[in-house]
C-alpha cells in the first residue's frame, strides 16, 4: 500500500452571517462540515456531490484558498495548516488546482506566455529563455502548439483555454493536484479529450488528483476512490469498484441510478430523489439527509451517524444507520 | 462570391489576432463626439503650454492695464498709453544700446525730430503720429531704423476679444486662464483618482474591517453636501489655521516650505479642498470591480501559485482596473474644471490679479450691463472643454466595455 | 427592515454631529470673535474688561466644551442672535427656508416633467437624430457651469430684453394686494433662478431616465408583452417605464444634495433670499450663529434626503432586502 500524501482531519469551514443592529455574528453556512479523508501517493480521489454541497469549498480549503475553521491538514506528513509566509510559498509549488471556468481563470490582459511563465518568475526559477523554451514544452505536452505562446486567452476555446489551465497547474511539477470541476464547463465532447489528457499526464508525471465533480460518469471514467458529500459532510467513501457495485448510503445509490445508462431503456425504476438540498445554515436534525430519505428511521433524525467502516471492508467506510448497526 | 478560395496571405492576415489597444482605438473611433472632445482638448492643452509663446508673439500681457482701453469690444485696436510708450522705447534702448545710439544721432543730425537733448529724440519721435513717425524712419533707410519700426508696432494693441475692466486683453487672459483651469483640473483628477485607486484597491483586496472602515469614511464624504463644506473650508486663512495650532509668524516665514505654502495659498488650498471632495467615485469604482476581479479564478490560480499579495495587485488587479481608471480621470477633469470655476466665481479659488475662467467669471457678473461678453466668454470656454471631457470619458467607457454594442 | 432604518437614522444623527462639530471647530479658526470685533469698535476697552468678555462669552473654554454649550442651548430651542442682522437666527431662517424650499422644489419638479418624456423619447428612439440632439444638450447640461447659465440669463431676459428682475426675491417697496398679486410678483423672481438650476438636474435625468429605460425595454418580459400583442404604448408605460422608475426615484432623492449645493451658487448670482445665499453670507461674513444653524439644517436636510433614497430603494423594488 502506498503513502498517504495527504491525511485531513475533522476539516471544517464556516462561513459567518451576520445580522442586526450591530451585525451580530448570528448562525453559520456550514460548508464543510467536520470531514475526514485521506488521499494516498499516485492515486485519484473523486469528491462527487450536488451543488451546493460544499465539494468546491472543501477543494479550496484543501489548498489554503480559504482559511479552514478547524481541523487539520498533513501533506506530505507536515502540518500544511502552521505553514506561514515564505514557506508557505514554497510549499504551494508541490500542490496545485485546476479551476472549473476555463474563461474567468486565465486573466484577459495576458498572452499566454506570460501567464504559463509567472509560476517561474513567482518562485524566481531559471532565465528567461530558459523559462520560455519551458513554456513551449509545457504547450506541447498539454497539447497545443508552442506557436501560441503570443496570444490572447480570447483567442481560444474552452478546450483549448483548459489545457492552458492545465499547463500552468503542471508547470512547477506539484505532486498533488486539485481539479475543481474541469470539464463541466466543456461540451461532451470535449470533455473527454481532457479527461485523457489528465489520465496521461497523472502516468507520465506521477501525479496525485483531488478530482471535484457533480458529475458521477466523469468521476466513474478517473478516478480510483471517490467521497460522496452531501451538505457538508461525506457521507460515503470507497474504491470505484466497490462504491458502484455495492453502495451503501441511500444518497449514494440514488446517485448511481440516476446515471443515464445505455440500453436500460425504462424497464427500471429508478430511485429518484425526492425534495430539494436543504440549507447548510439550518442543516436537519440527525442525519441531514433524513428529510430525503426513504428508508428513514427515528434514530437518524436524533442522532447523526459517524463515518464507519462496513462490515468486511474497511475501506468502505458509509456515514448511515443503516449500514453501521447492521444495515437495520 | 463567398466561396472564393483565400490565399495563404489572407489566411494568415485573418488568423492574426487584433491586439486589445487596437480593438479599442477602433471602438473609440466611431464615437464621433469623443473624437471630436478629444481634439477639442488637445487644442486646449496646446493652447495652455504655449501661453507664454503667444504672449511673446501678439505682444500681449495678461497684466498689462490700460486704462485707455477699458470695456472695448472685440476685434478692437487700442493704442497704448504714454507711459507705456516710454516703456516700450527703454526697452528697445536698453536691448540694442548701439542701434538706439546710431539711431538717435541721424535723427539729431538731419533734424528730423525737435529735440531739445539728443536723448529724448528716440521718445519724441515716438510720442509722433504713427504714419508720420514711420514715414520719418523710412527717410532714414537706415538698419537700425528698420529695427526701432518694430517698435511701433507694438504701440497699438489688437484685442481680438476686446478688454475687461481695467483694459487688460480678454484674449491673453482666457489663454493663461486656461493654463490655470485646466491645470488645476487635471491635477485634482489625477490625484484623486490615485487615491481612489489606493483607497478602493486596498478595501476590496483586504475586505473585512479595513474594507468596511474605508468604506463607511467614503460613504460619509460622498453623502455630504459639498459646496457649503468648500465655502466654509475656503474662507479660512492659511495664517490663522497655523498660528491656531501653534505656529507663530517667525516660524511659518523661516521655513520655506510653509513660506512656500502660504504665497501660493489660494491655489493650493483649492486643489487640497477639491481634492478631499472627489476622491470617493473612483474608490467605489474600484472596490467594485476588484471585488468582482478578486472571485474570478485567475486571481485564485496566482495564489495557489505562490504569489504575493503585492504581485497579484500590480499584475492581475491593476491592469484590470485600468479601464476604469481612465474613465474616472476623464470624467473627473471635467468635474473639476466646473467645481474650480464654481469656487473661484464665489470669490474663494484663484484669486486675482492671476487669471482663471472662474474668477473672470467673478470679475464679469457685476459688468452684465458694461460688457456682457466679458461673462460670455469665459463661460463658453467652461463648457466647450467639460463637455469634450465628459464626452472624451462617455467614449472611453464605451470602447473599452466590450457590452455596449454601438446602434 | 426596521432594524436597517433605526441603523442608518443613527449613522446619519452621528454623521450630523460630527459634521456640526467640524464646521464649529473651522469657525473657530476664523479671525474676530465677537470679543475681537467689540475691541476694534471700542479703542478704549482695557485688558480687564477684555478677559471679563471673554469668559462672559465663554471664549475662554476649549473648543468642545464650547461645542458642548452651544449643543445645549441650541436643544433648549435658543438659536442664538445674528451679528450682521441684529435678529435672532430662528426669526431669520424660517422665511429664507421657505424660499429655498419654494425654488428647490419648483426646479426639481421641471426638471422631472422635461427630463422624464424626453429621457423615456430617446430611449425608444436610440441613435435617430432627436436622441443625439437631445444628449447632446443633456451633456451640455451637465458641463456647463450654473451660475454661467444664470448670468448669461440674466443678461437675455433682464438686461437686453427687460422683461424678468435680474435679482431679488420680491419688489422692494411693493405692497401686494392679493395672494394673485403677490403670488405674480413672486413668480417673476423665481422664473430665471428655476430654469438656471432645473436645467443642471434635466441633464442628469435624462440621461439617467435613457438609460434605465434602454435597461428595461432590453428586458425578457418586454418581448413577452410584445408577443402577446400589448398595444406598444401599454407596453412602454406598463412594463417598460414601471420597471425603470425604480432607480428614477432614488436619483431624484440622490440629486437633491446637488439641488442644494447648486441652490447655493444660483441663489448668491440672483441676490435670491434663501438658506443657500445665508449660508455663504454668513460663512464669508463670519456671523456665527447663523452660520452654525444654517450649515447644520443644510446638511441635516441633504442626508435626510440621501437616507429616503436608500428607504424609497427598498420600497420600490421588492428584489433588494436590508441585512
Amino acid at each position: 500500500m502506498s503513502q498517504n500524501i495527504l491525511e485531513v482531519k475533522n476539516l471544517s469551514k464556516f462561513f459567518p452571517i451576520k445580522k442586526g443592529l450591530f451585525l451580530r455574528h448570528v448562525a453559520d453556512v456550514r460548508a464543510v462540515d467536520y470531514v475526514s479523508f485521506h488521499v494516498r501517493q499516485g492515486e485519484t480521489l473523486g469528491l462527487v456531490g450536488e451543488s451546493g454541497c460544499g465539494k468546491s469549498t472543501l477543494g479550496r480549503t484543501l489548498i489554503r484558498l480559504y482559511e479552514p475553521t478547524s481541523g487539520s491538514i498533513r501533506f506530505k506528513g507536515e502540518d500544511f495548516l502552521k505553514v506561514r509566509g515564505e514557506s508557505l510559498r514554497k510549499m504551494r509549488k508541490d500542490m496545485q488546482m485546476i479551476f472549473q471556468d476555463p474563461y474567468a481563470s486565465l486573466d484577459p490582459r495576458m498572452t499566454v506566455g506570460q501567464i504559463l511563465t509567472q509560476p517561474f518568475e513567482i518562485h524566481n526559477i531559471m532565465t528567461p529563455s530558459e523559462r520560455l523554451e519551458r513554456v513551449k514544452q509545457l504547450l506541447e505536452t498539454v497539447g497545443l502548439k508552442a506557436s501560441h505562446v503570443n496570444r490572447y486567452p480570447h483567442e481560444f476555446s474552452g478546450g483549448q483555454r483548459q489545457r492552458i489551465s492545465i499547463a500552468r497547474a503542471i508547470a512547477l511539477n506539484p505532486s498533488l493536484v486539485i481539479a475543481d470541476e474541469p470539464v463541466s464547463a466543456l461540451d461532451v465532447s470535449i470533455q473527454a479529450q481532457i479527461l485523457n489528457l489528465m489520465k496521461d499526464l497523472q502516468e507520465k508525471l506521477k501525479l496525485t488528483y483531488v478530482f471535484i465533480s457533480h458529475d458521477l460518469s466523469v468521476i466513474e471514467h478517473l478516478c480510483d476512490r471517490i467521497a460522496v458529500m452531501y451538505l457538508g459532510k461525506i457521507v460515503e467513501i470507497a474504491t470505484r469498484d466497490e462504491l458502484f457495485s455495492n453502495p451503501k448510503h441511500p444518497y449514494t445509490q440514488a446517485l448511481i441510478s440516476a446515471i443515464p445508462r445505455v440500453g436500460e431503456g425504462k424497464k427500471k425504476m429508478k430511485k429518484s430523489l425526492s425534495g430539494e438540498v436543504p440549507s447548510p445554515i439550518n442543516p436537519p436534525s440527525g442525519c441531514h439527509f433524513h428529510p430525503r430519505c426513504a428508508h428513514k428511521k427515528d434514530i437518524c433524525s436524533q442522532k447523526a451517524p459517524a463515518l464507519e467502516s462496513v462490515t468486511g471492508n474497511s475501506e468502505h467506510r458509509s456515514a448511515c444507520w443503516l449500514t453501521t448497526q447492521g444495515g437495520l | 462570391m463567398s466561396d472564393k478560395q483565400l490565399s495563404q496571405k489572407e489566411i494568415q492576415a485573418l488568423e492574426q489576432y487584433l491586439p486589445m489597444w487596437k480593438i479599442v482605438f477602433g471602438q473609440f473611433l466611431q464615437h464621433k463626439m469623443a473624437v471630436v472632445g478629444l481634439i477639442t482638448i488637445l487644442i486646449f492643452v496646446a493652447i495652455a503650454l504655449l501661453a507664454p509663446v503667444i504672449s511673446a508673439v501678439t505682444g500681449l500681457d495678461p497684466n498689462r492695464q490700460n486704462p485707455l482701453a477699458r470695456y472695448l469690444k472685440p476685434g478692437t485696436v487700442a493704442p497704448l498709453g504714454s507711459s507705456q510708450k516710454e516703456e516700450a522705447v527703454l526697452n528697445f534702448e536698453n536691448r540694442e544700446p548701439q542701434a538706439a545710439q546710431a539711431l538717435r544721432a541721424d535723427l539729431m543730425s538731419k533734424q528730423l525730430v525737435q529735440s531739445v537733448r539728443e536723448e529724448d529724440a528716440l521718445y519724441d519721435l515716438a510720442f509722433l503720429e504713427k504714419n508720420q513717425a514711420l514715414e520719418v524712419l523710412k527717410k532714414l533707410k537706415t538698419p537700425e531704423a528698420k529695427k526701432f519700426e518694430k517698435v511701433f508696432d507694438s504701440f497699438e494693441t489688437y484685442h481680438l476679444l476686446g478688454t475687461d475692466d481695467t483694459g487688460r486683453d480678454v484674449f491673453i487672459r482666457l489663454v493663461y486662464g486656461t493654463r490655470v483651469s485646466l491645470g488645476i483640473g487635471v491635477v485634482v483628477a489625477i490625484m484623486a483618482t490615485l487615491i481612489g485607486l489606493i483607497v478602493g484597491a486596498l478595501a476590496g483586496f483586504y475586505g473585512g474591517f479595513i474594507d468596511s472602515a474605508l468604506m463607511r469614511i467614503t460613504d460619509s464624504l460622498l453623502s455630504l453636501p459639498t459646496i457649503p463644506l468648500l465655502i466654509l473650508m475656503a474662507a479660512i486663512k492659511g495664517k490663522d489655521f497655523l498660528e491656531k495650532i501653534g505656529i507663530d509668524e517667525q516660524e511659518y516665514t523661516s521655513s520655506a516650505v510653509l513660506s512656500f505654502l502660504l504665497e501660493n495659498e489660494a491655489i493650493i488650498k483649492l486643489v487640497f479642498i477639491l481634492l478631499i471632495f472627489s476622491w470617493m467615485t473612483t474608490a467605489r469604482l474600484v472596490r467594485g470591480s476588484i471585488l468582482s476581479l478578486k472571485e474570478r479564478e485567475f486571481i485564485l490560480a496566482a495564489k495557489t501559485l505562490g504569489a504575493k499579495d503585492s504581485t497579484i495587485i500590480v499584475r492581475h488587479l491593476f491592469p484590470n482596473v485600468i479601464s476604469v481608471i481612465l474613465v474616472s480621470v476623464t470624467l473627473k477633469v471635467g468635474d473639476s474644471i466646473l467645481f474650480e470655476a464654481a469656487m473661484s466665481f464665489l470669490g474663494l479659488g484663484v484669486q486675482p490679479p492671476t487669471p482663471s475662467w472662474g474668477n473672470m467669471l467673478f470679475n464679469a457678473q457685476d459688468l452684465i450691463q458694461e460688457a456682457p461678453f466679458l461673462a460670455i466668454l469665459p463661460g463658453l470656454l467652461i463648457l466647450a472643454v467639460t463637455l469634450s471631457f465628459n464626452y472624451l470619458g462617455d467614449g472611453l467607457q464605451d470602447a473599452i466595455d466590450p457590452k455596449a454594442i454601438r446602434r | 427592515m426596521t432594524t436597517y432604518i433605526v441603523r442608518r437614522m443613527l449613522q446619519t444623527f452621528v454623521v450630523i454631529i460630527l459634521l456640526s462639530y467640524v464646521c464649529f471647530y473651522l469657525m473657530t479658526l476664523m479671525p474676530g470673535d465677537p470679543v475681537e470685533l467689540m475691541i476694534q469698535s471700542n479703542p478704549k476697552i482695557t485688558s480687564a474688561d477684555i478677559e471679563r468678555l471673554r469668559t462672559l462669552y465663554g471664549l475662554d473654554q476649549p473648543a468642545y466644551k464650547r461645542y458642548a454649550n452651544w449643543v445645549s442651548s441650541i436643544v433648549q430651542g435658543d438659536l442664538g442672535y445674528s451679528r450682521t442682522y441684529r435678529v435672532p437666527v430662528s426669526e431669520l431662517i424660517g422665511p429664507k427656508l421657505v424660499n429655498t424650499f419654494v425654488l428647490s422644489m419648483s426646479s426639481l419638479l421641471l426638471a422631472i416633467l422635461i427630463a422624464v418624456p424626453l429621457g423615456v423619447l430617446c430611449a425608444l428612439r436610440a441613435g435617430s437624430k432627436l436622441d443625439y440632439t437631445v444628449n447632446f444638450f443633456a451633456f451640455a447640461g451637465i458641463s456647463m457651469p450654473s451660475f454661467w447659465l444664470a448670468i448669461v440669463l440674466i443678461i437675455i431676459f433682464s438686461v437686453t430684453l427687460g422683461w424678468l428682475p435680474a435679482g431679488g426675491t420680491s419688489t422692494i417697496g411693493f405692497e401686494p394686494t392679493g395672494i394673485l398679486d403677490g403670488g405674480l410678483d413672486r413668480l417673476k423672481y423665481l422664473i430665471l433662478p428655476t430654469l438656471s438650476l432645473a436645467y443642471l438636474s434635466i441633464g442628469s435625468f435624462l440621461r439617467f431616465v435613457r438609460a434605465s429605460m434602454m435597461d428595461a425595454m432590453r428586458n425578457d418580459y418586454i418581448r413577452t408583452a410584445k408577443a402577446k400583442g400589448l398595444p406598444r404604448l401599454a407596453v412602454v408605460w406598463k412594463h417598460g417605464f414601471r420597471n425603470a422608475l425604480i432607480p428614477l426615484i432614488t436619483i431624484i432623492a440622490l440629486s437633491f444634495s446637488g439641488v442644494f449645493s447648486g441652490a447655493i451658487i444660483t441663489e448668491t448670482v440672483f441676490a435670491y433670499q434663501g438658506v443657500g445665499k445665508l449660508v455663504f453670507d454668513s460663512i464669508t461674513g463670519n456671523d456665527f450663529n447663523v452660520a452654525m444653524v444654517s450649515f447644520v439644517i443644510s446638511v441635516s436636510m441633504v442626508l435626510l434626503m440621501n437616507l429616503i433614497a436608500d428607504i424609497l430603494y427598498g420600497v420600490a423594488d421588492p428584489r433588494i432586502s436590508y441585512k
